[in-house]
């Protein structure tokens, strides 16, 4: 617990310098801050929108606008990177709703995991695109951002309560796509 | 009597604490699901966005600071014409070169070359008034 207390401290003022280096429009800082936090803006946007692309559009858009010289604004700089993509996304994702959409998956079975193993990942793969949105950006940015239901209220703009509870659906009803075959293991 | 109605109110307590038996069931099982969850594998952007992301970025900030550079000068010049416009129509509103632009009573009017002329040669004439 102290480490992780720690790690986000550490982690904080990294982002707080990455900012002050941000403002004064230093193009290095742009690169460390994505090297820091694209992969998780990445995954949060390809929830959304469902298309490797316009993932990597949302993705693009999000970091230049970083260096428009009013960065020094900026308190959390992983919160702020995550809420940008979520509005971007969601907004790019109600433009292109007349359009068929061509889904890529967000998540594909580990490499190197046993053959029985296998069917049990690629359902949990295809009950999790079958999720809706807001509990699946929910389910990313829980497990594969790590961030709390707190920080996770102020990226998509709902109560931590109502985050809880969409978290907790989305993990119910995994359960039940999946079946017992999760509890059995 | 009160002590008994304590007992009884913990002994509710209890039965709805989270350590009963169900509900760590269910949590296990929702922890078995999460576990499953992070063991799969997530997809990273391609290295061409950053590479793309950094050209840009390099554009935009040139961009801006030569922006930056040039708004002393602009702001001097837009002083400069503001103060040259405030003059040159107070001059008008005066009358001293409402014949020339032809601002009069808050309005432009084009008047003909020969018109003017005609004013300033009217001008010129000497007064009969003595």
């Amino acid at each position: 617990m102290k480490a992780s207390v720690t790690a986000a401290r550490l982690l904080g003022r990294r982002d707080a310098e990455l900012v002050e280096r941000l403002a004064e429009l230093d193009v290095s800082a742009l690169a460390d801050a994505y090297d820091a936090h694209a992969t998780a803006v990445y995954r949060l946007s390809l929830s959304i929108v469902g298309r490797q692309e316009d993932a990597e559009d949302v993705l693009q858009d999000v970091f230049l606008a970083l260096v428009n010289g009013r960065a020094r604004r900026i308190r959390n700089l992983r919160a702020y990177l995550l809420a940008a993509a979520h509005n971007r996304a969601i907004s790019l994702l109600r433009r292109r709703k007349r359009e068929q959409p061509v889904e890529d998956p967000l998540v594909s079975a580990p490499a190197d995991c046993l053959p029985e193993e296998r069917a049990l990942y690629l359902a949990l793969q295809e009950a999790l695109d079958r999720l809706p949105v807001d509990q699946k950006e929910v389910i990313v940015l829980k497990i594969y951002c790590e961030l709390t239901f707190q920080e996770i209220s102020r990226v998509v703009r709902a109560g931590p309560n109502t985050v809880a509870s969409r978290y907790r659906y989305a993990i119910e009803k995994l359960r039940r796509i999946i079946g017992g075959d999760a509890n059995e293991k | 009597m009160k002590s008994k109605r304590i007992e009884e109110l913990l002994r509710r307590l209890r039965l709805a604490s989270p350590t009963d038996e169900t509900f760590e069931a269910k949590q296990a099982k929702a922890d078995r699901t999460e576990q499953l969850l992070r063991g799969l594998r997530t997809p990273s952007p391609a290295a061409s966005v950053r590479e793309r992301l950094l050209i840009l970025a390099h554009r935009r900030v040139a961009a801006s600071r030569r922006r930056a550079a040039w708004q002393p000068a602009f702001a001097f010049g837009a002083v400069i014409f503001l103060a040259l416009l405030d003059f040159w129509l107070t001059q008008a509103q005066a009358g001293h070169l409402a014949n020339m632009t032809g601002f009069k009573d808050g309005r432009f009017r084009f008047i003909p070359p020969y018109v003017l002329e005609q004013q300033m040669a009217a001008a010129m004439q000497p007064s009969n008034d003595f």
